[in-house]
């Protein structure tokens, strides 16, 4: 059997156990362990799984993700939302559609200290949601604004989704970090505008508001710089060259801890609390990456990867239009699968693609800064998207009162400010790569 | 997160334990490289060679996390296939798949303890504080040990009880 076909064999397998609900890590590590020991026999396999742990847990670029997500959780439980959620909303709550854009903003702020995305969503849900809805907003706008802004928590620096990506990917993810937050303000931005337009065009789902006074708005800004500061400190240390990505982390997340414990909300329960939410969402971060590496490493026994790369190489197809059908791809499986699991999986096998291509004759570590953006933005879609828009139904249980299809409705207008960046960020790979050159040297 | 049975009250109890644990490694770490920091960039004197104790900690760290992933049933799965079965159904599929993570990592418990074991063996250490490997690897095995037998208990529960897994999906 050739190696493309037991590469085909193990993916057939993967999907029926997915499609059986057995866990996305165990579809991908069952295969991944039959075709391993099928290709190269018993003793390799058991020397190989003697190292996995240790290989895979013990990587200094790893531990990046439990302290980003420590430092998220304790931004969570400190109730940091609640005081974002008031400055923006003091200025500019008053305008038509004004809490909606408030609650965007809201949520980029807080994805500076948060790095992944259903936790931004929900934390900033809990507050968010009921003003809107007191105010008149309609479950659709109030709903979807939350589903999509909760993805600016992985669009804005620190993220989870690049954190992984670089790893993958083998860059550097202090350049990563760079290249992600202009495209994370203009994201912001659309969402922004989505909300104006759509607000124009249907009014009456998120009528205007009294203007808050100035000293209401002066207060409520007193109360977030301490959310400023953490990521000057976060980020200024990284780009100033004093602590690695790793430190910075868990600089922030002591930083955050602190914050957290000064505005008096932290409580013991709560603080355990954090421990079991870093300790549930690590847990399964890393049973995926378990599961993909032995899926990897028998897909690269197969030596499927190299084979892919060949045949896209050799049909001639623009090198754009091979990193959009990429794209394209990503976005039709995450229909099915977890974006986290889906990016773990198929990135070994595109990036020799990736690699191969001539894109704007970019040097390799460009090229895949800039897809990793992309990728991200992928995600992004796919997190709001139906069938299975992780954050539509996360906001949705929340909203007792809001039937999903109104969620999936108000979604549109995000939707397609989403593909507009993703379109704006492949044509012109500048937008992403400019401050990578400007802040790492 | 409640059980009603005396194996599940021990193995909550247990993974609760080495959750905190895991976290209580996590906050140390993060005191190390506030103080390695510090030092570094004021004194001109860090602590040398601390990624090796970051490396080692949060290893240890997460294998202390997966016990309670598996007993709160945290694993993402995809349930888009499945949604017009019955609760029976589903409870049987999730009960299967439970027990495949139980064998997955009960074995890698077994090859990590056989790391150790090799590790000590070979006398390896780490590159600038010549710490022994096989402590991370001695530390990691046990979680992973008691991880499999909490997706043992789970695959009871489903089967036994009918309970049906929610995806409780956070990325």
């Amino acid at each position: 059997m050739s190696g493309t076909s037991i590469a085909l064999v193990l993916f057939v397998g993967m999907l029926a156990l997915m499609a059986l609900r057995v866990p996305i890590a165990l579809a991908m590590l069952v295969p991944g362990a039959i075709g391993y020991v099928a290709m190269a026999g018993w003793p390799p396999f058991a020397s190989f799984l003697k190292g996995l742990a240790w290989a895979r847990l013990a990587n200094y670029d790893l531990t990046v993700i439990p302290l980003f997500l420590l430092m998220g959780a304790f931004a969570t439980q400190g109730g940091l939302s609640r005081s974002l959620f008031a400055a923006a909303s003091s200025m500019i709550g008053h305008l038509r559609g004004g809490l909606a854009m408030a609650a965007v903003m809201a949520c980029a702020a807080f994805g500076s200290v948060c790095g992944s995305s259903v936790a931004t969503a929900a934390t900033m849900a809990k507050v968010a949601l009921p003003e809107m809805r007191r105010h008149n907003y309609s479950g659709r706008l109030a709903t979807a604004t939350l589903a999509a802004g909760g993805t600016l928590g992985i669009m804005i620096p620190p993220s989870v989704v690049l954190v992984i990506y670089g790893i993958l990917a083998e860059q550097n993810i202090a350049k990563l970090f760079a290249a992600a937050i202009i495209p994370g303000l203009i994201a912001t931005l659309g969402y922004c505008v989505a909300i104006a337009i759509y607000v124009r065009l249907f009014p009456g789902h998120g009528p205007a508001t009294e203007r808050a006074s100035m000293r209401k708005v002066a207060r409520s800004l007193r109360d977030v710089w301490p959310i400023a500061a953490i990521f000057m400190v976060v980020f200024g240390g990284i780009y100033g060259g004093w602590f690695t990505p790793t430190e910075a982390a868990a600089i922030g997340a002591a930083a955050t801890f602190l914050a957290a414990l000064l505005r008096g909300e932290l409580t013991w329960a709560g603080f355990l609390e954090c421990f079991y939410d870093t300790a549930v969402t690590t847990g399964m971060i890393f049973m995926i990456f378990l599961g993909a590496d032995i899926m990897n490493s028998a897909l690269a026994l197969s030596q499927f990867p190299a084979a892919l790369s060949q045949i896209v190489n050799g049909l001639g197809i623009p090198p754009l239009a091979v990193v959009a059908g990429i794209l394209a791809f990503y976005v039709v499986l995450g229909c099915v699968m977890d974006e986290l699991s889906m990016i773990l999986l198929t990135l070994p096998i595109f990036l020799p693609t990736i690699i191969g291509l001539d894109l704007f004759g970019l040097p390799t570590d460009l090229k895949l800064i800039w897809f990793g953006i992309l990728v991200l933005m992928v995600v992004e879609i796919g997190l709001i998207a139906p069938p299975v828009g992780l954050n539509v139904y996360v906001i949705n249980k929340l909203a007792k009162d809001v039937p999903i299809g109104e969620s999936y409705r108000g979604v549109v207008p995000f939707l397609i400010s989403d593909v507009l960046r993703t379109a704006l960020l492949l044509i012109f790979p500048g937008i992403s790569l400019w401050l990578v050159g400007v802040l790492v040297r | 997160m409640t059980f009603d049975d005396p194996i599940g009250r021990l193995l909550e109890r247990l993974a609760k334990l080495l959750a905190i644990f895991g976290g209580l490694v996590l906050t140390a770490l993060t005191m190390m490289s506030l103080y390695s920091v510090v030092m570094r960039n004021l004194v001109g004197a860090p602590i040398q060679g601390d990624f090796e104790l970051v490396q080692m900690g949060c290893a240890i760290s997460v294998a202390a996390f997966l016990p309670f992933t598996q007993l709160r049933d945290g694993n993402i799965f995809v349930d888009f296939f499945t949604t017009r079965a019955s609760a029976g159904t589903k409870a049987r599929l999730d009960g299967f798949g439970s027990l495949l993570v139980a064998i997955a990592l009960g074995v890698i418990a077994w090859r990590t303890g056989v790391g150790a074991s090799d590790a000590l063996k070979t006398d390896e250490t780490t590159m600038i504080m010549g710490l022994p490997v096989w402590w991370g690897y001695a530390l990691m095995a046990p979680s992973f040990g008691v991880a499999s037998a909490a997706a043992l208990y789970s695959a009871w529960r489903h089967w036994a009880l009918r309970e049906v897994a929610v995806s409780e999906e956070r990325s």
